[in-house]
């Protein structure tokens, strides 16, 4: 049985009899390389011939390839002569023609033997206004189809071939050409095979085709074409998860600003100004632009109760504290300061709000760190609201992405208190560190204007998303190569 | 946060008990260090910065005895004067104006607590003193001065002379902070003023240019009994407490503390201070914050643990005494926190609050997984880059003005010294290193761009979409863009692009104008800039569209 590409080349032979590989690609529309990998099976069946011949071939030389789009330096000599009005001094010849002193030269000689000038007493006389050469032509046809089989040249061209290949600007070369030829079990196959119907189109249907062909069957066990869906990334695809629980427990969505200014991202967290979080080691300052202004209400309470702790009852970190600071802009290095801006819109009990978005960092790259990464940040805010609900609503959270043990820790963060840090387990990779906590400390409830216990949290959803997605290297998340992306399953929970 | 290498003998014998690592483990993951054995005989432990006093064998053998019940309330200091004085001139204060001096006697200083105790010196300067700027800490052999009257003053760098610490020939001040390396690394805190603070004996006994270096003729070493401590700064408060910090920490395994009568210009007084933090809290308040329900006697065992002084004073208040080295206590709050430690953490049982609410999504959430559906519907994998970027590749691609970028002050490389303005930049890049996978490849990107308006950064969110393939032309990638904007009920036209940016061909690039107005580019990308400059040896069309605020305008309208 032949394959559809064995048809396609026997039917081309059989309309042009003895063919070259070059007039096949043509007939059949296939790529030579797909035409080379079926003659194999073609000889097996013993339905082709295939000679091998050689053929002389002409092509042009890099000086042959230049003068095709030029043209000879004769006719060009004898062109601008004719334009000088006949009669052309030998000294001006190089500047006018642009030519060099090698092709002034030959193309004087040339001018001669061809008859298209003289030279008489130091000038060029041209008596008739020059044509295009023949000799042109033919360098141009070379060049537009970058080989010519010597056979195809008209017997005018064939004369001047010698010329051009003397004048190094033509090559001839030999070259082994496969020559085909259907075969009568060739004919025959091709015969039998009309019986058959390959493919299933709208004329088949409607013309009962099958009451006449058999329909050809499928190998079933061949491997079909790759092809690949339109994805979402899979971790985009996560991080919708993320959304759907905690939207299913009640939260709120918010987003804040990316470029930051430090009162938000540090001030309002009760960060004190020398505090080493905030030097250029651990946070990334802009230059351009370098500051924005800051709401001036908030800028006053942050400032009273940095110094002196305010009306909260706190003592405050005691030292002066710098409006310019808090002006300057940073990218955020935590999307708590998202939590801030909402908490300071939204004052009045109950509030549960979340965000999700990218923090930067200083840190080199490596599989653990990146500049840039995801963070999840939450708040609740209540009447009567405890640190014990907090650690249920963390605990909450990881249960549904299926993380039943979660262990609890003291910590500090300069803005809660009691501070929490927690680890989650994994049987894979076991304890992993990923997340810090705590009730707002009275001194930042009161640079918000916040009235109730409120409590905070931050999770570094990129660990726990390594965690629960099997990747042990930061930079898979954020994988640039399409087939590792195309090749990720999804995630179900 | 600080690291510290402790000797897991010495804290077990401060410690009183025998425990198996395991054991040990456990108790201290429930204080505020981070602990693990790097080997069988030494614990790494990483301590928060509001607990200090933990970054010694001393202080942790304190806290674990007190979790552990094994030793309760203030800890008891013996506390004596001494006869030795300080006298400050006042030409030292415009260089460090602020000192405190303290005395521990019968302090044994072994291999181990050497060790400790340098590691203490050079957390605490790091932390607290903010790399040396607000307090320098000095330790001396007490018995290796030869006068008890002491000097803190002024001096004129070439006067000073003195064999510094690990050296073994006589130096000026200035050949110190010009050759050792610690002198090097600090002058900055005390040049500028004509003369460095000096410490010295009557007798001209140098100790130490404080913040720099100390004087080998007075250093500690193993077989020291009794210290001499000294702490300098710019900041009084912080000084005294960090002495406080210093010498009841150390003391834990001393025979005595001793005060120093400190002449400073006009005034006398004695350091170390060792004032303690006194509140009055009620007991209703360290319970609500915690949710414990738990008796107002148990809530002052809890402290007591912590090593607090408890007296009730009323119903329902306690008056608590936080100890000297409890820098950290700026509200009552922080005295909640201690009672949840004492409690243990994992002690405490999680509840969810009862508070009913109805959660919702952004609505720019919900608009971006709408464009991602209708993109992955028509075959396009979605991508995520970085938005970190360089700001000369995106000027060079798209004829960005640098004035629209952002430019970050200190860039971990110039590859990422800007947030992007554009997602053409990334996902050309994302292209060129994906050229050669299986074709077509179709990908997009949504996220979030800055571009700086009126010296302003403002979140530009947008869309890009590219095709990559043997062959893939213009009609390809607008017929995706016209899908895109029918399916989201928006009109789109597009204007041709005279003057694109060079990575566009010309004649086949446009501008996208979506309901009125314009909001993108489109085209097919210049052969040559493809292969030369960008080395993509397949054709390239691609859109980006400004898409942000585009779901309110197609919200329906209530």
């Amino acid at each position: 049985m032949l394959t559809v590409n064995e048809r396609k080349i026997l039917q081309a032979l059989k309309k042009l009899g003895k063919s070259h590989l070059s007039d096949l690609e043509r007939e059949t529309g296939l790529p030579r390389s797909t035409i080379m990998a079926s003659l194999e099976g073609l000889k097996q069946k013993l339905a082709i011939k295939v000679y091998e011949e050689k053929r002389e071939l002409i092509k042009l030389t890099k000086e042959g390839e230049l003068r095709a789009l030029q043209g000879l330096p004769e006719r060009i000599i004898a062109e601008k002569t004719w334009e000088n009005g006949g009669q052309l001094d030998l000294k001006e010849l190089k500047e006018k023609t642009g030519l060099s002193d090698e092709e002034v030269k030959i193309g004087l000689g040339w001018l001669r033997r061809k008859g298209l000038g003289k030279i008489v007493r130091g000038k060029v006389v041209v008596e008739k206004k020059p044509e295009e050469l023949t000799e042109e032509k033919l360098l141009r046809r070379i060049y537009v189809s970058k080989t010519l089989s010597e056979n195809a040249l008209s017997s005018d061209e064939k004369r001047f071939l010698k010329e051009l290949v003397s004048r190094r600007l033509v090559q001839i070369y030999e070259e082994k050409e496969y020559l085909l030829e259907i075969t009568d079990k060739g004919l025959e196959l091709l015969g039998k095979e009309k019986e058959y119907i390959t493919v299933i189109t709208h004329e088949v249907i409607k013309r009962k085709e099958w009451l006449r062909k058999e329909i050809k069957p499928y190998n079933v066990k061949a491997e079909p074409p790759k092809i690949y869906p339109g994805r979402k990334h899979f971790y985009v695809e996560f991080l919708d998860e993320i959304r759907e629980i905690l939207v299913a427990m009640g939260f709120t969505e918010a987003e804040g600003p990316i470029v930051e200014v430090e009162l938000w991202n540090f001030d309002i967290l009760f960060q004190p100004q020398d505090h080493p979080a905030r030097e250029i080691h651990d946070t990334f300052r802009l230059k351009y632009p370098a500051i924005k202004p800051v709401e001036i209400d908030v800028a006053e309470r942050v400032k009273a109760v940095h110094e002196s702790g305010g009306t909260s009852g706190s003592r405050g970190w005691g030292y002066k504290w710098s409006l310019d600071i808090a002006k300057r802009l940073i990218l955020r290095t935590q999307t708590t300061s998202v939590s801030a801006r909402f908490l300071s819109q939204h004052r009045e009990p109950p509030v549960k709000m979340f965000t999700i978005g990218k923090v930067y960092r200083p840190d080199t790259i490596d599989a653990k760190h990146l500049p840039e990464f995801h963070q999840l940040d939450g708040i609740v805010m209540d009447k009567n609201l405890h640190f014990r609900n907090l650690l249920g609503i963390l605990k909450e959270f990881f249960k549904h992405l299926g993380i039943d043990t979660v262990k609890f820790k003291p910590s500090y963060f300069p803005f809660t208190e009691p501070s929490v840090e927690g680890y989650i387990y994994h049987p894979r990779v076991g304890w992993v560190e990923c997340f810090g906590a705590g009730m707002l400390r009275p001194e930042v409830l009161e640079m918000l204007g916040v009235k109730y216990p409120t409590a905070a949290w931050g999770i570094g959803i990129d660990r726990v998303a390594m965690v629960i997605l099997g990747i042990d290297d930061i930079r898979d998340l954020y994988s640039q190569d399409i087939s590792y992306l195309r090749s990720r399953r999804i995630f179900m929970r | 946060m600080p690291v510290t290498l402790i000797k897991k003998r010495r804290l077990l014998k401060l410690l009183g008990i025998e425990a198996s690592d395991k054991d040990l483990l456990e108790v201290l993951s429930k204080t505020k260090v981070e602990a693990e054995f790097i080997d069988p005989e030494t614990l790494e432990v990483e301590v928060t910065p509001d607990r200090l006093d933990l970054l010694v064998s001393e202080g942790l053998a304190r806290e674990l005895r007190g979790l552990l019940g094994l030793e309760k309330g203030y800890p008891k200091y013996r506390v004596s004067d001494t006869d030795i004085e300080l006298v400050v001139y006042s030409n030292v204060k415009p260089v460090r104006p602020f000192i405190a001096v303290a005395v521990i006697k019968g302090y044994y200083v072994d291999q181990d607590s050497l060790d400790e105790i340098i590691q203490f010196q050079e957390k605490l300067h790091t932390t607290l003193g903010r790399d040396r700027r607000k307090i320098a800490i000095g330790f001396y052999d007490l018995d290796k001065l030869n006068s008890r009257k002491i000097i803190y003053r002024a001096e004129k760098p070439d006067k000073i002379r003195y064999v510094p610490l690990g050296e073994t020939r006589e130096m000026s001040g200035r050949e110190i902070v010009e050759k050792t390396e610690k002198g090097r690394k600090y002058r900055h805190l005390i040049d500028g003023y004509g003369a460095y603070p000096l410490l010295h004996t009557v007798k001209g006994q140098v100790l130490s240019i404080p913040t720099i270096l100390n004087s080998e003729d007075t250093k500690v070493d193993v077989g020291t009994k009794n210290l001499f401590i000294d702490v300098t700064g710019t900041d009084k408060y912080l000084v005294n407490k960090t002495l406080d910090l210093i010498v009841t920490t150390l003391s834990e395994v001393a025979s005595e503390i001793g005060k120093v009568l400190v002449i400073d210009v006009g005034e006398t007084y004695k350091t170390p201070v060792l004032t303690s933090t006194e509140l009055v809290v009620e007991t209703d308040y360290l319970k609500s914050i915690i949710g414990l329900d738990v008796g107002d006697l148990e809530i002052a065992e809890l402290l007591e643990r912590m090593r607090y002084h408890v007296e009730p004073v009323a119903d329902g208040k306690l008056y608590v005494k936080a100890p000297p080295y409890r820098l950290d206590i700026l509200h009552k709050v922080d005295v909640a926190e201690d009672v949840a430690i004492a409690y243990g953490y994992n002690e405490l049982i999680p509840e969810l609050p009862k508070t009913f609410t109805v959660g919702r999504e952004l609505v720019k959430t919900k608009f971006l997984r709408k464009i991602r559906e209708i993109m992955t519907g028509l075959g396009f994998q979605e991508v995520l880059t970085f938005t970190l970027a360089s700001k000369k590749l995106i000027t060079e691609l798209v004829n960005a003005e640098s004035s629209r970028q952002v430019e970050i002050l200190n860039p971990i490389s110039p590859l990422y010294n800007t947030i992007r303005s554009t997602l053409i930049a990334n996902m050309v890049q994302f292209l060129k290193q994906n050229q050669h996978s299986d074709h077509p490849i179709k990908v997009f990107e949504v996220g979030d761009t800055v571009e700086v308006h009126n010296g302003e950064a403002v979140v530009k969110t947008k869309l890009a979409a590219s095709i990559l393939s043997y062959k893939v032309g213009f009609e390809d990638i607008q017929a995706t863009l016209y899908a895109l904007a029918k399916t989201l009920g928006l009109t789109v036209f597009l204007v041709e692009e005279k003057t694109p940016p060079k990575i566009f061909l010309r004649g086949r690039t446009a501008k996208i104008n979506i309901n009125g107005k314009l909001r993108g580019i489109i085209g097919e990308l210049d052969p040559q800039y493809l292969l030369e400059k960008l080395e993509i040896e397949y054709p390239v069309a691609l859109f980006e569209i400004d898409i942000s605020n585009m779901w309110n305008e197609i919200r329906e309208k209530k």
